[in-house]
């Protein structure tokens, strides 16, 4: 994997003036986002390799109602086994941020900025299920996909230029034999590339096999696949097991009451929201958006359940998934789930594109068998459920189309998120759509080539795109 | 529950199923309880007694019978605020969508909404402020404008707009009407809006209202579970809607009907039942900056002003020809009046995959996307463009800038250049929109939202929607524009600017008519 998730919870003092980190986090945040007066600079621009950066307060509900922890989540280039790569980012977060005895001063075992990376390394959590759009892209190679990007619209849209024969006549897609040369050369080629990712496929099974038992593991797999019969390989696959979904018929919703807004009952809530903030109205202004869910884990066999679960996610997302598609979802670029507080707690970190409303629709939509899956781990509290039969509320200890009542689903999972105080993205403005055509429009294209070359050669890449 | 056939259609307002077509004028009074909310329910009780109010139920007097038409309709919706002055207990009042709930004054709303700067709410003639919030709204529609008059006076009579009223015009008479013109082609009565181009021709169907046609791919994307535009009935997602409910205890005449969640939550009645939301924006549209704006454009495209080519950069932008035409069927100026198909049985993923007949950031294709979004299957695509669809209600107001009629003959190029000489005359002209939706953030607001106003919508860039959108306000460097892709060229109309403009905006609730009833009844002592 060339990319890494960093996520940091560090423990913070009772003695924590947390209404004061807050706005100190608050104001960093809107002087990324040039809103703010630009008092606090964080040059998170300058740490090399940093894709998204978010940090955040929430509760630590373990230790006591007023009780809170500090939050740092960051995806990074570099390979997730080494670990200098993960040293190097902190000790050059160290040094972008421009107060560290501020923002993690109050937290337990914070000794300074000398000891920051030591400090931050020791609070580290690996998450268990991390699925990156993009295996191949760093940051690097997307903000030269920019200048590739500036360039073509620059020979596309030629300033000042009259085109005198008046509006382009319309006309189809060429017709293209090499097109359809290539695509049967990919499809002869298709059963070689199988067999290793069949065998990784097999090798993360056998290990999730012993860690979780093998009734949990399957279950956990054939109850995601359940929904995805769209694709005719897992089509088939749901034929030869049985593994069929009953049909929703309309039922009433959980939450009869629109509730998708803050403010929610404190008992349900384990993020910490700010006073006063409106969740949707702040994140929904940004083409990139962010989503930090805490949802609670019922009991320990459900924590072993979902561990077999997000060993399977993590299995097809590192082995199978294509560039910028996990199973028919375009708009995530990173997203990654981990148990925390002992098994207590899920974390869920996601960095998306558009609104949180398109977002779970997307998902509800894709895989909702997947949504089930996971958070069938916070059964019974508050998460929806639905029998299919007179006392049939789950099978295999999974929910039935809970998040199919997306109105109470969305409730459930607004009642669990915590809104970032501060959030960074490398580039705010592109969107995983953007990185999927500029990757098939600008391969092999280089910013040296004369604008005859590089004109050909775009066009030629846009007519062998597979629609 | 029953299934919308069988449903009590005499309950619902007709508004949500009927546009009216016959009715070409309008009027929309928009009031504000200053007085005693006792006098504004014998107001109420009034309109209803005198069977004002308008219902779904069919204007066929029998099966084989044709349909008797009325002169008239009257509908009634009430703000949150409106429903609060009605004292409307409290309970009930939070048991809103929060959409509704806060309105679209609200700041973090509007900005999303792609309100602010110049549009943002404070500025609004009426809805944006707490001295000028509105209350309700009623909607009055006439087949002459002497037949609105006459309805507005008795309505306004029955006010008591004499000294001792209790609701007072927050707005004065906001009228309009449908500009009504005939299609050479088709022969049949068109709606035309400021622009000069057909307007209400996708408008989602409810199922079960009547026969779904027969092509499923094209035909059938229009209908929508009944769900989706009156709550009380599943949506498109399988579930019923979420919807306002009242203890039993505050409705002691038994008036509101049962909830369907009386299993679970047997102490609470329904107030939502066959009631739903209704969104308003006034809108007004900037003609000659509209034209002016592609005149502009050709020129520097083209190197000459040719009414064709404007008439041809204005199609793209909107999707269709000024006609309804669609740009998918009929790409060249040419086939706009050969045309002879239908004007909304049409697919993008296969028409037109590269958008270079119908642009993909063209207002058509963003709000309502059929089967192009990406990267779903078509299927997908369709299921979940159904999940966000919007009934539209509504007229225009102000006279039309120019003769709206040359637009549909592109070939008479004398009366077509026109448009290269219009200029702004000052008075304003718009449209009073009206949408109905069952839920107000994941229709209206989403649409408005995630598919017009986002630059990135569907891997666009830098790209809002340049009918409706904001274009040209963002606070940053980058300039919005609209892409024409081409083969082999692609345009780019750059320096894009807004060219409607939010004058006022309101969330009602269009209750049903066992709803209007029991409020009708709230304060009578």
């Amino acid at each position: 994997m060339k990319h890494t998730a960093v996520t940091v919870i560090a423990r913070l003092k009772p003695s924590a003036d947390l209404p004061t980190l807050a706005q100190y986090l608050l104001a960093m945040g809107q002087t990324l986002s040039a809103d703010g007066d630009g008092t606090i600079q964080a040059k998170l621009s300058e740490v090399s390799g940093l894709h998204f950066l978010r940090l955040l307060i929430i509760k630590d509900p373990d230790r006591g109602p007023e009780r809170a922890r500090l939050l740092l989540a960051a995806v990074i280039d570099g390979d997730e086994n080494d670990e200098s790569a993960t040293d190097r980012f902190l000790a050059e977060l160290g040094d972008a941020l421009p107060d560290l005895d501020k923002i993690w001063g109050g937290c337990e075992g914070y000794v300074g900025r000398d000891g920051f990376v030591a400090f931050m390394s020791s609070n580290l959590i690996r998450p268990a299920a991390f699925y990156v759009a993009f295996k191949e892209e760093n940051v690097e190679s997307l903000r030269r996909y920019d200048a590739l990007r500036r360039r073509w619209d620059e020979l596309r849209f030629p300033q000042g230029r009259h085109s005198p024969e008046g509006p382009p006549p319309w006309s189809g897609r060429p017709f293209s034999v090499l097109r359809y040369w290539r695509r049967f050369c990919r499809w002869v080629a298709r059963p070689v590339t199988l067999v290793p990712q069949l065998a990784a496929t097999f090798a993360d099974g056998r290990r999730m096999i012993r860690a979780y038992g093998f009734r949990p593991t399957w279950a956990g797999a054939t109850t995601i696949v359940r929904g995805l019969n769209r694709y005719p390989g897992w089509r088939f696959f749901n034929l030869m097991t049985c593994n069929f979904e009953r049909q929703a018929r309309p039922r009433l919703s959980q939450v009869p009451v629109d509730r998708t807004n803050p403010p929610f009952d404190r008992n349900e809530q384990c993020g910490f929201l700010e006073a006063g903030s409106h969740l949707p109205g702040v994140e929904d202004r940004l083409e990139q958006n962010q989503l930090t869910l805490i949802t609670p884990i019922a009991n320990r066999q459900r924590l072993n359940q979902l561990g077999a679960v997000l060993g399977a996610v993590d299995s097809y997302a590192r082995i199978w998934s294509r560039p910028g598609n996990l199973l028919g979802m375009s708009t995530i670029h990173f997203v990654r789930w981990m148990p925390i507080d002992d098994g207590r707690r899920l974390l869920m970190l996601s960095d998306y594109d558009h609104s949180w409303e398109a977002y779970i629709d997307e998902f509800i939509e894709m895989i909702r068998t997947g949504m089930d899956a996971i958070w069938s781990s916070a059964a019974k509290t508050g998460v929806p459920a639905y029998k299919t039969g007179p006392t049939e509320l789950y099978q295999d200890n999974y929910l039935w189309h809970g998040s199919g009542d997306a109105s109470t689903f969305k409730h459930f999972l607004r009642a669990h998120q915590a809104n970032a105080h501060l959030f960074y993205s490398a580039q705010a403005s592109r969107t995983v759509l953007h990185t999927k055509e500029d990757r098939q429009l600008f391969r092999n294209v280089s910013l040296t080539m004369s604008d005859h070359e590089f004109r050909t050669r775009v066009l030629e890449n846009a007519a062998n795109e597979e629609i | 529950m029953p299934s919308f056939e069988e449903a009590d259609r005499g309950q619902m307002q007709g508004l949500i199923t009927s546009a009216y077509g016959h009715m070409v004028h309008t009027g929309y009074l928009f009031l504000r309880l200053v007085g005693a909310p006792a006098d504004a329910a014998a107001w109420l009780r009034g309109l209803l007694a005198a069977g004002h109010v308008m219902t779904s139920r069919t204007w066929r007097p029998d099966r084989n019978l044709p349909k008797t038409k009325p002169d008239y309709a009257v509908n009634v919706a009430f703000t949150h605020a409106g429903l609060k002055a009605w004292r409307v207990d409290g309970q009930t009042l939070k048991s809103f969508s929060p959409a509704f709930m806060e309105g679209p004054a609200n700041s973090e709303r509007a900005a999303s909404l792609g309100d602010s700067g110049a549009e943002r709410p404070d500025l609004w003639e009426f809805g944006g402020k707490e001295e000028n919030a509105v209350h309700l709204v009623v909607v009055v529609h006439a087949t002459t404008a002497d037949e609105r008059a006459r309805v507005i006076s008795i309505l306004k009579s029955d006010l008591k707009m004499d000294g001792r009223d209790a609701l007072q015009p927050v707005a004065g008479d906001q009228l309009g009407a449908h500009m009504i013109y005939s299609d050479p082609v088709r022969g049949s009565r068109v709606v035309k809006e400021h622009f000069g181009f057909n307007d209400g021709i996708s408008q989602p169907e409810l199922r079960g209202l009547k026969k779904d046609s027969g092509n499923r791919s094209a035909a059938g994307q229009n209908t929508c579970a009944a769900g989706e535009f009156v709550l009380g009935y599943p949506d498109e997602y399988g579930f019923y809607p979420p919807t306002p409910l009242t203890h039993r205890s505050r409705d002691r005449g038994g008036m509101l009907p049962e909830s369907p969640y009386r299993a679970e939550h047997p102490e609470y009645v329904d107030f939502g039942y066959n009631g739903t939301y209704l969104v308003y924006r006034k809108m007004t549209q900037d003609v000659a900056s509209f034209w002016g704006y592609l005149k502009e454009q050709c020129r520097q495209l083209f190197g000459k002003e040719d009414p064709q080519t404007v008439l041809w950069l204005a199609a793209k932008m909107v999707g269709r020809w000024p006609n309804g035409v669609p740009l998918v069927e009929a790409p060249d100026l040419v086939d706009m009046t050969r045309y002879c198909g239908h004007l909304n049985h049409f697919m993008f993923a296969e028409s037109d995959p590269d958008g270079s007949a119908c642009p993909f950031g063209s207002h058509v294709r963003r709000v309502n996307p059929r089967d192009q979004l990406k990267p779903g299957t078509p299927r997908q695509s369709l299921q979940m463009t159904r999940r966000h669809r919007l009934i539209r209600r509504g007229s225009t107001f102000g006279e039309p800038l120019f003769d709206l009629s040359i637009l549909d003959n592109p070939q008479d190029v004398r009366a077509l250049e026109k448009l290269l000489r219009l200029e702004d005359d000052g008075r304003e002209r718009g449209l009073h929109f009206f949408c109905v939706n069952a839920s107000i953030r994941r229709q209206f607001e989403f649409v408005q939202q995630s598919w017009s106003v986002s630059r990135t919508f569907n891997g666009l860039r830098d790209d809002p929607d340049p009918v409706v959108g904001d274009a040209g306000s963002r606070v940053c460097d980058l300039e919005d524009g609209f892409e024409i892709p081409g083969n082999p060229q692609s345009l780019r109309l750059k320096s894009l600017h807004r060219f409607t403009r939010t004058r006022a905006s309101a969330y009602f609730f269009l209750p049903g008519l066992d709803t209007l009833r029991y409020l009708s009844t709230l304060n009578a002592g």
